[in-house]
């Protein structure tokens, strides 16, 4: 257990730019991640007010409709590959997974600190996009840069293409270092079923990012030499296919999303159980479907291209695999609630996320239904109904598991605790505000109103109007919460080694902690979820 | 909430109502034990007595193969229906329409040879299928009231097929992202009853409506063919030249000719737009209209060209 | 600038002075996720070859009739020996003999050598000749496939040039010494080869002749 032993110099420690920037201290890296992510979710966050302002009202009001087109599409890109994509992974997974499992640090530190200065590099690519007049040269294609249409475009593609083929590195790079690292460095006694759930979702995940990015990395390539060269792989014009560019580059896209995911199921598995005092349910159903999911993700891409003149038979064969999804996620939702049964459950603000997140996630999750159908996805098919539904997995799920993650480790991170009545009514505005911007959307959707409208028509005013509303509280919210958080940084109360009095690794070392992680390599004689046995903790 | 027009659209709603039915089983039951289970066993002291359960393995596999089995009773539906919105039925006439996508407008050409741009005129009750092709970015072609959707691509064909039940007025979207007028780029599916359908056919006219003067019919040609969206009538500079005051300009071309803007001039343009262009403008962006539009269409938008004067 | 030894805030943990063992597990494993995300890169653009060469194959027969099979063959010969050599060099590395290994690394060097001034007598006659990237489908797919190939190649030159300098200082056949250097660039540089070997009968064999 932690002392308070004064000896120590926690990671936060020598202070200086020089110093976290060259370091390779996998906590440090995972903190530069975050302020990194942050900062873009803020830029990326503030395009989607935009978008919603503009949204207000049918017709022209705030921007033009180039402008419209890069605020949602700047709105796309910036959150896809510069926040949600590193999201988790490489945060919280940085700062926890050598903890978790009772190691000094992942595998590669070297390489762990070249995945942040790609990703920087990466960024700064893609920011450079932005240098030179907004209605000529800032990008419109949306973040899927769909052919022909992004060759033809007259903006930045380059740069934003080369960015994200940049960033790619940055992934595979994190990835590649946790599968070495829960491999070979587990502590002794750690076996590969006492690992927390969220180590489990954190390999899944990465194997994900290293077999999926090379497949966009190559498309984007393409692109790039298609627009510099004209090679016309995807031109329709000069005999190359156009659908192709959707084949591949939804290959990577869509297991890309169980990137994002994944490692959120992993957050609230790791909460749960803390706040119920209970075993984790089911821990290897958790863990194995976790693998069924990464595994399945690669296979179902075909459902993003349900109406873009595929043969009849591909369509619902894809439509098939698309349900198979569906069996390991609901798998984890009951096993998630399973953990709340018969325990002793409390409500910090770690665990209001968690529920929130389960809560969020069956919509997300039974949104998907009439999506994967095929009779039914035809009508809702890139419609507003699409759009809401992503959001409730990418906000509804990602994001409320990332900030409720962070909640639950703030005080490991820092070693302080915010303030929790405030935390409270940031996650209750956010809940409200999510809600209400993104279900008059599913309403609109079904009603026919198509994705990408700089402008529509008079019948789906009322929708667009309450969604907007909802979506300035969303906004809200979010200032709410991480001024919490920030605040608690300088101002915090002073937080002990344990404060929520778990069993996991990452908690038996002072916070915050050391530069080390743990004075000696810690010996694992039990599995990490072993609250009820005899009312320890 | 949205109604539908065609019997299959019915069909595809029954299989909705279905999955909703489906996910809001789900979607309370999940939600009223997780509230459930939060309330009778929030933490009331210190001293709780907790349950040892780490898992049931029958529960395991009671709630995988449930979810399984409905998964594909939900597929196989979906499968079942989609054939008759997706397959035109087998034996049945079919009258075919071909559809042009092209920045940021529709164009339809008749068995007849008559072509119609942003309105697409169906007799009700009979089979129509739309033969699709993209003239420049990929499009996707959206009636919600018939849950039909398919995307009109550049590099081959594709089809669509719908059987209107009523006569009236249906919303056409484009719904894949085309550029700067994407939001724009709508049009209406007019479902005529069968003597309005004949008459039509035969003279291009609906029941009761009048040649438009070459003056008017000119300006509805402008804006329902999109040339509104790209070529401004009061001076702005949009992605093209603006027609205030064009018809006798002298303008340069980007070859660095020189040419006085006449009725060739105008109907070169609409025809074949790449072979000349207005220094300044960037290649490329313009649509061919040619086979589109009849010679007296090309004479009515001249006729309006030739009127936009600033005074 | 940033010294690898030892970081600022002194976390760096230097794989040097682990066991051997240790860094060599570690290496290998990393080595073939690596691998794996390559055979994904190069599966990108085999899709794109297959799909094309389904919607236009006269192209493709004419494109591939256009090569030179001899060229291409003994660019085939020349990058398999020098797999050969590198797997020598790995063996001896193993073996701790440094002076094979120097040999060995030196011969797959000269290999790779081979290979681009072969690359070169390909490529110059086409680029002349108007055979662009970008004149046909196939010609596209031709150059982007052997040129990223190409690319790994240069890599992999760079790699063993490095390694043909360290392993004259005896970095990896002193005592204690850690020889995972060496057996992962022998992983890499068999992985440029084999993709060569379906490179090599897709656009040179198939079709065209």
């Amino acid at each position: 257990m932690a002392t308070e032993n004064k000896e120590y110099s926690p990671y936060l420690e020598p202070k200086g730019f020089y110093n976290w920037f060259w370091t390779v201290d996998h906590k440090r890296i995972g903190l530069m991640y975050l302020y990194s992510i942050l900062f873009f979710f803020l830029i990326a966050g503030l395009c989607a007010l935009g978008v919603r302002a503009e949204l207000f009202y049918p017709g022209e009001q705030i921007v033009d409709h180039h402008g419209y087109n890069v605020l949602f599409t700047l709105h796309g890109a910036l959150m896809v590959f510069l926040f949600i994509v590193p999201g988790i992974p490489a945060t919280l997974g940085n700062f926890l997974l050598p903890l978790m499992i009772g190691a000094k640090d992942v595998a590669f530190p070297r390489l762990n600190i070249l995945s942040y200065w790609v990703y920087v590099l990466g960024a700064l690519v893609v920011l450079g996009s932005l240098i030179g007049p907004p209605g000529s040269s800032w990008l419109d294609t949306g973040w899927t840069f769909y052919t022909p249409y992004s060759i033809e475009s007259s903006t930045g593609v380059i740069p934003v293409t080369l960015g994200a083929f940049i960033l790619g590195f940055a992934s595979i790079l994190t990835g590649m270092n946790f599968i070495v690292t829960i491999h070979r460095m587990r502590a002794p006694g750690m076996t590969w079923h006492r690992m927390p759930l969220f180590v489990w979702s954190l390999y899944s995940a990465s194997l994900i990012q290293v077999l999926a990015t090379p497949v966009v990395a190559i498309t984007l390539l393409l692109l790039i030499m298609e627009r510099l060269l004209g090679i016309g792989i995807f031109s329709a014009a000069m005999g190359g296919d156009p659908i192709l560019f959707e084949n591949m580059f939804w290959f990577y896209s869509h297991p890309v999303v169980y990137i994002m995911i994944l490692p959120a199921m992993g957050v609230v598995a790791e909460i749960l159980p803390v706040f119920a005092r209970k075993p984790i349910f089911g821990y290897r159903a958790i863990a194995y479907s976790s693998l069924a999911i990464a595994l399945v993700s690669f296979f179902v891409w075909g459902h993003h291209l349900f109406v873009s003149g595929m043969s009849n038979w591909s369509r619902w064969i894809f439509s098939l695999l698309t349900f198979a999804v569906a069996i390991p996620t609901a798998i984890k939702v009951f096993n998630w609630i399973g953990t709340l049964y018969k325990g002793s459950v409390s409500f910090e603000s770690p665990m209001l996320y968690a529920c929130g997140f389960i809560f969020l996630f069956t919509i997300a999750g039974l949104t998907g239904l009439p999506l994967a159908t095929l009779a039914t996805d035809v009508h809702l098919h890139d419609t507003y109904f699409v759009v809401a539904h992503f959001h409730y997995t990418m906000q509804g799920g990602t994001v409320v598991a990332l900030v409720g993650g962070l909640h639950f480790w703030w005080p490991k991170i820092y070693g302080r605790m915010f303030n929790e009545t405030v935390a409270q009514v940031g996650f209750w505005t956010l809940f409200i505000g999510f809600n209400a911007t993104f279900i008059p959307q599913f309403i609109m959707g079904y009603q026919g109103m198509p994705r990408r409208y700089a402008d529509y028509l008079g019948e789906f005013h009322d929708m667009h109007f309450l969604s907007s509303v909802g979506a300035m509280i969303n906004g809200l919210a979010y200032f709410i919460i991480f001024g919490n958080l920030i605040w608690a940084v300088y101002k915090g109360k002073r937080a002990s080694a344990n404060p929520y009095g778990s069993l996991s690794l990452e908690w038996q070392t002072p916070s915050p902690p050391p530069l080390t992680n743990f004075d000696e390599v810690p010996t694992v004689t039990d599995w990490t979820y072993g609250y009820g046995d005899e009312q320890k903790a | 909430m949205i109604s539908d027009a065609t019997e299959v659209a019915a069909r595809v709603d029954m299989v909705q109502i279905f999955i909703f039915g489906m996910m809001a089983f789900w979607f309370i039951a999940c939600n009223a034990v997780l509230v459930y289970f939060m309330l009778r066993y929030r933490r009331k002291g210190p001293d709780d007595k907790v349950a040892n359960i780490k898992g049931n393995h029958m529960l395991e596999i009671v709630w995988t193969v449930i979810p399984c089995i409905l998964v594909l009773i939900i597929f196989y539906y979906g499968v079942v229906v989609w054939k008759d919105l997706r397959v035109p039925p087998e034996g049945e006439p079919v009258y075919e329409i071909s559809v042009t996508g092209q920045k940021w407008s529709w164009s339809f050409k008749y068995p007849n040879g008559a072509t119609t741009g942003n309105e697409l005129i169906v007799p009700v009750g009979t089979n129509i299928k739309l033969n699709m092709k993209s003239a420049d970015v990929i499009h996707s072609f959206f009636i919600p009231e018939f849950r039909v959707k398919e995307d009109v691509v550049p590099s081959q064909y594709t089809y669509m097929w719908f059987n209107a039940k009523y006569a009236g007025e249906y919303n056409i979207f484009c719904t894949e992202y085309c550029g700067k007028d994407h939001s724009h780029m709508l049009g209406k599916v007019k479902v005529l009853d069968a003597d309005n359908w004949e008459n039509w056919e035969k003279t291009g006219l609906m029941l009761g409506e009048e040649i438009l003067p070459p003056l008017e019919n000119g300006e509805k040609l402008f804006v329902k063919r999109g040339c509104k969206g790209c070529h401004s009538i009061d001076g702005v500079k949009l992605v093209g030249p603006t027609m205030l005051d064009a018809y006798g300009r002298s303008a340069a071309f980007d070859d660095g000719q020189s040419y006085t803007i006449d009725d060739n001039y105008i109907v070169e343009s609409i025809k074949y737009p790449e072979r000349h262009i207005v220094a300044g403008y960037p290649r490329g962006q313009m649509p061919s209209f040619d086979g589109q539009l009849s010679d007296s269409e090309l004479s009515d938008i001249i006729t309006y060209i030739k009127s936009i004067k600033s005074e | 600038m940033f010294n690898h030894k030892n970081a600022p805030d002194g976390t760096f943990f230097n794989f040097h002075k682990e066991p051997p063992l240790v860094a060599y597990e570690f290496f290998k494993l990393g080595m073939w996720i690596f691998l794996a995300t390559e055979v994904l890169f190069f599966g990108g653009l085999f899709a794109a070859y297959f799909i094309l060469k389904y919607k236009w194959p006269e192209v493709f027969a004419a494109g591939s009739a256009y090569l030179d099979v001899k060229l291409g063959a003994t660019n085939t010969v020349v990058l398999l020996a020098s797999s050969l050599t590198m797997a020598l060099a790995v063996d001896a590395a193993q073996r701790k003999n440094k002076g094979k290994l120097t040999l060995m690394l030196g011969a797959t060097f000269l290999g790779a050598c081979g290979f681009l001034v072969i690359k070169g007598m390909e490529w110059y006659p086409k680029l002349t000749s108007g055979k662009l990237p970008g004149s046909d489908v196939f010609f596209s797919v031709y150059y982007m496939t052997t040129g990223l190939h190409l690319i790994h190649v240069l890599i992999g030159m760079y790699y063993i040039a490095l390694m043909f300098f360290r392993s004259r200082t005896g970095r990896y056949t002193d005592e204690g010494a850690s020889h995972a250097g060496v057996e992962v660039g022998g992983l890499y540089w068999h992985l440029v080869d084999v993709i060569w070997i379906f490179l090599f009968p897709l656009l040179y064999l198939l079709g065209g002749h």
